[in-house]
């Protein structure tokens, strides 16, 4: 469902922040001991390419928690069965990285993020726990089902990407990396030329096919459906209240039914 | 885990524009207020604020950074370029610098310090970049005068210009 | 075509006189002003469209750290006149006892920092009652909404001349309305077919990029000292005089480089403010808007245009009524202008035996609406050429060939009292037409379509004047209230300059502007840079060049017109003779200063319908090439053409260069840019989520032809560029989507959404 912004009263910016205590851990357990004891709120800090935004919407940090040297993060790796991205990963380092072979699609998809001078600052983390319905990394991982690692002092959770949204991160705050299960060779085609008004991303892995679809103020809405599905008939599953001010839901039903019957072709086809 | 601030001041030192400088300043303290306020190098536009348009682009380690939205700690030990640094000491624009010129690649001029330097970080990645290349780097930053496309022309000049020098070396 | 003999300076390839300064960074704007003991402003915004402030309690705010001055709105009491505005004075510096849109200025801080001036702000309290707020204009002109303002604001209705009017609050929620009529209407009676339609615009904002900003200073003995980013800062002067009730002798506005402004930078934005607190601290106050602010201050119209027009069987057309309806926001601004011009417009550029337009201004909670790029020729254009196009597909006939059958002939006046249009239009559309490939196959769902934009060029009323110095030596100063925004005016009057007194380009220079010793000029807008002021400053530098041939001559024993210039030599025959000591020979070794004035001002004239006949016409062609997606409804520019004619070109990248920003602001209208509301609030006022065109967004193919009839009324024949090309952008993609899937959109932006609804209801999807 779509709500609107709050009205704000006071415009913000990088100038209502004062000096604040700075921390820079060089591990995981010493970035959650920092957000424990530092004053409250932290905030933790990655790319910085999102964090002014929140400034200037009015978060006001009382300390600043520097992740850059928390080698941890930037970890990319897979085995036979997941493909795992640490959260400092940058698009630019995450669509070039061989790993991402493992999901075909993946760094294709991943590429075409933001622009050149974003790509190479803005964090995997930072997209994800932003929590903003215009950033695309929860629209692909959610298709690839995939899962957040989330530390705090007691331990790590694993939470599926599309809780991410609703999650209460006052006892894990952290987002580690993000883990996408290889299990029946996912797929994954991303239709974005519809931006600035919805994208929509295709999984397909064998045994089920996973629609995305999102648009720019809503989050992604997901559905898994049996190979063979007709495009329309999944489509047409989007719930009532799909819409917002930009496009409405009848459009998403009919032109996302054509994009999806042009996905399958796409992904079917042989390679 | 270093504390690198409890109080909010920090010592910073980097290169700027090719000269060492160390400052006193705060945690708060963002790249684009250190470099036009405290440093009074005013060629850094400031406009959307907020990481989108890049007026305020600066080069960290060669590469174009939204000095609005870059913290003052973050350049410590990087070589920081601003648009006041890509003339030679004689006054000799830099071959980017002359085709915008040439090329009437501004209007307003508002966008244009973040433009030139990254085409400048364009140009030092890809020698003979074709124009989709330069496209989607140009897409990096907002000009809302030009229509971008003498700025697409400007680039391609400058790296003909830059190919022709390399060749005469 | 261009078979203008060629001059040194003008049409030369040479950089722009500004290209050092922008490149290296050294250029200054109002945003980098600074003062020591420079204090910093912030405002509290209302977070209701639509309220009676009950109270607002400042108390808590006035102790904060670093505060050094709060304003409510109970402090206007001390201002002689707190309200702004072009004809209708209704804006008030801060809202007093209502507010009208969220996002109205409330109360303000001046503080050490805008950090601490925020701090503060946040503890105001306000206390409001809401009232029904009216989202938009079906709601404003509704028979039972609220009366957004209650009493009459002060306004005026400027002289208008033969079949134009205007009238103040002609009903509820309306501000202000515009009339023009000309010809019988029975000759309706008369047509074949009489067609009638509605078209929407959306609303998109200006986004240029260097803030609303001004640092202000209200010094002892109340001499003001004013830098701001602004478009007009003559009027401004005379607004601030006649709000703080001080002579206009005592208030110096400077505005160096401005970051652009699209419009949105005439008259008072942040400056009224910034003096209040000002003059309460006795600092200087630096009072700069973020983007998101910016959002919220100045907007283009968003309109409703229903049409009639009138057409015999074989295309000829007879008649047009139009009214339309202007979405003006909180607050008049600029309304009545861009009504009058939107009303007056919308005609376009063909023959009728009848018009009649009715424009109106209508009051809404949102943000205020003023000046855009095209000053409502846009909305006009939107509307009056995508009707002809649809006009001509009813009946059959080729889009290209009705509109050439109707097209107003060159040194046609447009309309009976106007001047004769200075550019042939068929000219101008057959080659866009020829480049866009008009008349080649085409395969299916794909489209060519055309447009022509056009407007009355020059402004209304509009006087100019320039001052040209020359020093001993030949230095020249050039003394004119054009501001450089961008659109390259510098050069241009300095080319003029360097043209008539035969001196290079880099001898002149463009002096600062300080209303205190520049000439009076009514502001940078409608095109007029060089055609209203490059006359002005045309005149200035012949009478000094007249000047100093004068002198030559008495010196030689000779006749001026024996003699001409090149490089502050004279040369006489075969001899040349330097100037520098001639003059101190003359006039002692100080040496001397020859000076000229220029004016200019087209005449007033009652026959003509806004009082002046239009300086001249600002005609910007289009061709697009297309192809649309039937099924999800996208739309793939390949081409898209677009020419002006710049009568003569004095510079030619700088036409080029505005056309192509022009041309790209219209695609992103036409096809995604607008400001989106849920109601009354705002969704995406903000650089991300407000989406403007990235080089990524330019089509396949991108030509902007700069044409050079040479008809044109300023020096050398030029005429103004800068709006044109925006004009018809819009109107020849829907023309071009409906050659290529048979189905017409009304409405803008023209979305996918829109295009398969389209077709889905057309039976086509
Ligand atoms: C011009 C522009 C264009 C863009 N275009 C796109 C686009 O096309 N598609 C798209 O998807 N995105 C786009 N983005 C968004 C961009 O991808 C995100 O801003 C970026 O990924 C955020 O990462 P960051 O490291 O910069 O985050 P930061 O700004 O450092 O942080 C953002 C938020 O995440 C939190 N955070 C960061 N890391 C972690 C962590 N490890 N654990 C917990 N919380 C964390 C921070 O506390 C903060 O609240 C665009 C952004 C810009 C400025
Ligand atoms: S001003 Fe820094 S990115 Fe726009
Ligand atoms: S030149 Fe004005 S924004 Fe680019």
């Amino acid at each position: 469902m779509f709500t609107a912004p709050a009205p704000r009263g006071l415009a913000r910016s990088q100038a209502d922040l004062p000096p604040v205590p700075l921390y820079r851990p060089d591990s995981v357990a010493e970035a959650i001991h920092a957000l424990d004891t530092a004053p409250a709120p932290a905030a933790l800090y990655a790319g910085g390419t999102d964090f002014f935004a929140r400034l200037r919407e009015g978060e006001a940090p009382a300390a600043l928690v520097w992740l850059d040297r928390v080698q941890d993060l930037r970890e990319v790796g897979r085995d036979d069965h997941a493909l795992r991205l640490g959260a400092l990963v940058t698009h630019h380092e995450a669509f070039r990285h061989p790993a991402l072979d493992a999901v075909p699609g993946l760094a294709a998809a991943w590429r075409r993020i933001a622009t050149v001078r974003i790509r190479r600052q803005a964090t995997l983390g930072g997209n994800l726990m932003a929590r903003r319905t215009r950033y695309e990394l929860s629209i692909l991982l959610t298709a690839l089902g995939a899962s957040a690692q989330m530390a705090g002092a007691d331990g790590t959770i694993d939470l599926p990407v599309e809780d991410l949204w609703q999650a209460d991160t006052a006892t894990h705050p952290l987002l580690v990396s993000v883990t996408v299960p290889l299990e029946g060779c996912p797929r994954l085609d991303y239709e974005r030329s519809m931006r600035p008004t919805f994208t929509q991303a295709l999984a397909m892995r064998d045994g089920g096919w996973r629609l995305v679809v999102a648009t720019e103020y809503l989050r992604p809405w997901a559905h898994d459906m049996a190979p063979g599905t007709p495009p329309a008939e999944a489509t047409a599953a989007l719930p009532a209240d799909f819409a917002d001010p930009a496009v409405s839901r009848a459009h998403m039903v009919r032109a996302g039914a054509a994009f999806l019957k042009r996905q399958i072709e796409r992904m079917e086809a042989p390679a | 885990m270093t504390t690198l601030s409890e109080n909010g001041k920090i010592d910073i030192a980097f290169t700027l524009n090719g000269q060492p400088v160390s400052r006193a300043t705060t945690t708060s303290r963002t790249l684009s207020d250190l470099l036009r306020d405290d440093m009074d190098l005013k060629g850094t536009r400031v406009a959307c604020g907020r990481t989108v348009c890049g007026a305020c682009s600066v080069l960290v380690d060669g590469f174009p950074r939204a000095a609005c939205s870059t913290f003052a700690f973050e350049v410590e030990g990087r070589s920081v370029t601003t648009i006041e640094g890509l003339e030679a000491e004689d006054g000799t624009l830099d071959p980017v610098q002359a085709a915008f010129a040439k090329k009437s690649a501004f209007q307003c001029g508002y966008c244009t310090s973040g433009m030139i330097l990254l085409a400048r970080a364009l140009l030092a990645e890809h020698q003979r970049p074709d124009r989709e290349t330069i496209r989607e780097w140009i897409s990096s930053n907002i000009c809302r005068c030009t229509g971008y496309q003498l700025i697409i022309e400007a680039v391609e000049e400058a790296a003909e210009t830059m190919a022709g020098k390399e060749a005469a070396e | 075509m261009n078979d203008q003999a060629p001059l040194r300076v003008i049409g030369a390839e040479i950089e722009r006189s500004d290209a050092h300064v922008k490149v290296t960074g050294r250029a200054r704007y109002s945003y980098d002003a600074a003062r020591p003991g420079m204090l910093h402003a912030k405002v509290l915004r209302s977070t209701r469209a639509h309220a009676k402030v009950l109270r607002v309690d400042a108390s808590a705010a006035r102790a904060m750290p670093g505060v050094h001055a709060v304003l409510t709105g109970v402090d206007l009491a001390d201002v002689p006149m707190p309200v702004y505005g072009y004809f209708i004075k209704d804006q008030p510096i801060l809202a007093t006892d209502r507010v009208r849109y969220e996002g109205d200025m409330v109360a303000a801080v001046a503080a050490e920092t805008e950090g601490q001036a925020n701090a503060a702000l946040a503890r105001i309290v306000v206390e409001y009652e809401d009232l029904p707020a009216l989202p938009d204009m079906e709601a404003a002109l509704a028979e039972d909404a609220p009366e957004l303002f209650e009493e009459a604001p002060i306004g005026i209705v400027p002289p208008y001349g033969a079949g134009s009017s205007g009238a103040l609050r002609p009903r509820r929620n309306v501000c202000y309305s515009y009339a023009y009529e000309t010809g019988d209407p029975s000759v309706f009676d008369e047509c074949d077919h009489v067609f009638e339609d509605e078209f929407r615009f959306s609303r998109m904002h200006h986004l240029h990029l260097e803030p609303f900003v001004c640092l202000a200073h209200w010094k002892e003995g109340d001499e003001i000292e004013l830098t701001t980013s602004c478009q007009n800062p003559f009027p401004l002067r005379k607004e601030i005089a006649r709000i703080f009730r001080v002579p206009e002798s005592r208030i110096a506005v400077h505005v160096p480089f401005v970051g652009g402004g699209f419009g949105s930078k005439n008259n008072c934005k942040t400056e009224p403010i910034a003096l209040m607190l000002s003059r309460r601290t006795g600092r200087p106050v630096r009072f700069c808007l973020t983007m998101e602010e910016g959002f919220l201050t100045n907007t283009q119209h968003a309109a409703i245009l229903r049409l009639k027009t009138g057409v015999m069987a074989d295309g000829t057309l007879v008649a047009r009524q139009s009214h339309v309806l202007l979405d003006s926001g909180a607050y008049s601004d600029a309304s009545p202008l861009v009504a009058e011009k939107a009303g007056y417009r919308v005609a376009g550029p063909y023959r009728y035996k009848h018009i009649s337009s009715v424009c109106d201004c209508v009051m809404t909670n949102q943000p205020p609406a003023g000046p855009f790029r095209g000053f409502g020729g846009t909305q006009a254009t939107w509307a009056s050429d995508s009707q002809i196009d649809m006009i001509a597909r009813r009946l059959g006939i080729d889009p290209m060939e009705m509109r050439m059958k109707n097209l107003v002939d060159l040194h046609e006046p447009w309309v009976p009292g106007e001047s004769g249009v200075d550019s042939d239009m068929r000219e101008g559309l057959d080659l866009v037409a020829r480049e866009v490939g008009y008349d080649r196959p085409r395969e299916a769902n794909r489209g060519v379509g055309l447009s022509i934009g056009f407007k009355d060029g020059g402004g209304v009323n509009k006087p100019a004047q320039a001052r040209v110095k020359v020093s001993t030596n030949g230095d020249v100063h050039l003394m004119c209230g054009t501001v450089e925004i961008g659109q390259g005016a510098r050069t241009a009057l300095s080319q003029v300059v360097a043209e008539v007194m035969d001196c290079p380009l880099a001898r002149v220079e463009y002096l600062p502007l300080d209303t205190r010793y520049t000439p009076f000029d009514q502001g940078t807008n409608a095109s007029s840079g060089i055609s209203v002021m490059g006359q002005a400053v045309e005149r200035a530098a012949r009478s000094v060049r007249q000047q100093v041939l004068q002198m030559a001559a008495e010196e030689l024993g000779t006749e001026p017109d024996k003699l001409r210039l090149d490089n502050w030599t004279v040369i006489h025959g075969n001899e040349s003779h330097a100037l520098a000591p001639m003059i101190m020979g003359r006039y002692g070794g100080t040496g001397f200063e020859f000076t000229g004035d220029g004016f200019h001002k087209q005449p007033n004239d009652h026959h003509a319908p806004l009082e002046t006949k239009s300086v001249f016409w600002e005609i910007g062609w289009a061709g697009v090439d297309l192809s649309v997606d039937p099924e999800t409804g996208q739309v793939f520019i390949h081409k898209l053409v677009v020419s002006g004619d710049a009568g003569r070109a004095i510079h030619k990248l700088v036409c080029r260069g505005q056309d192509e920003g022009a041309a790209l602001m219209g695609l992103g209208q036409a096809l995604y840019e607008r400001m989106i509301h849920d109601g009354t609030r705002l969704v995406n006022g903000e650089a991300l989520m407000y989406r403007v065109p990235l080089a990524e967004d330019l089509p396949e193919v991108f030509e902007a032809i700069t044409q050079e009839q040479g008809h044109g009324p300023g020096p050398f024949g030029a005429k103004g560029m800068g709006e044109g090309a925006m004009l018809p952008v819009a109107s020849a993609v829907a023309n071009a989507i409906e050659e290529a899937v048979g189905v017409r959109l009304t409405e803008l932006p023209l979305t996918p959404e829109r295009v398969l609804s389209a077709l889905v209801e057309a039976g086509k999807a």
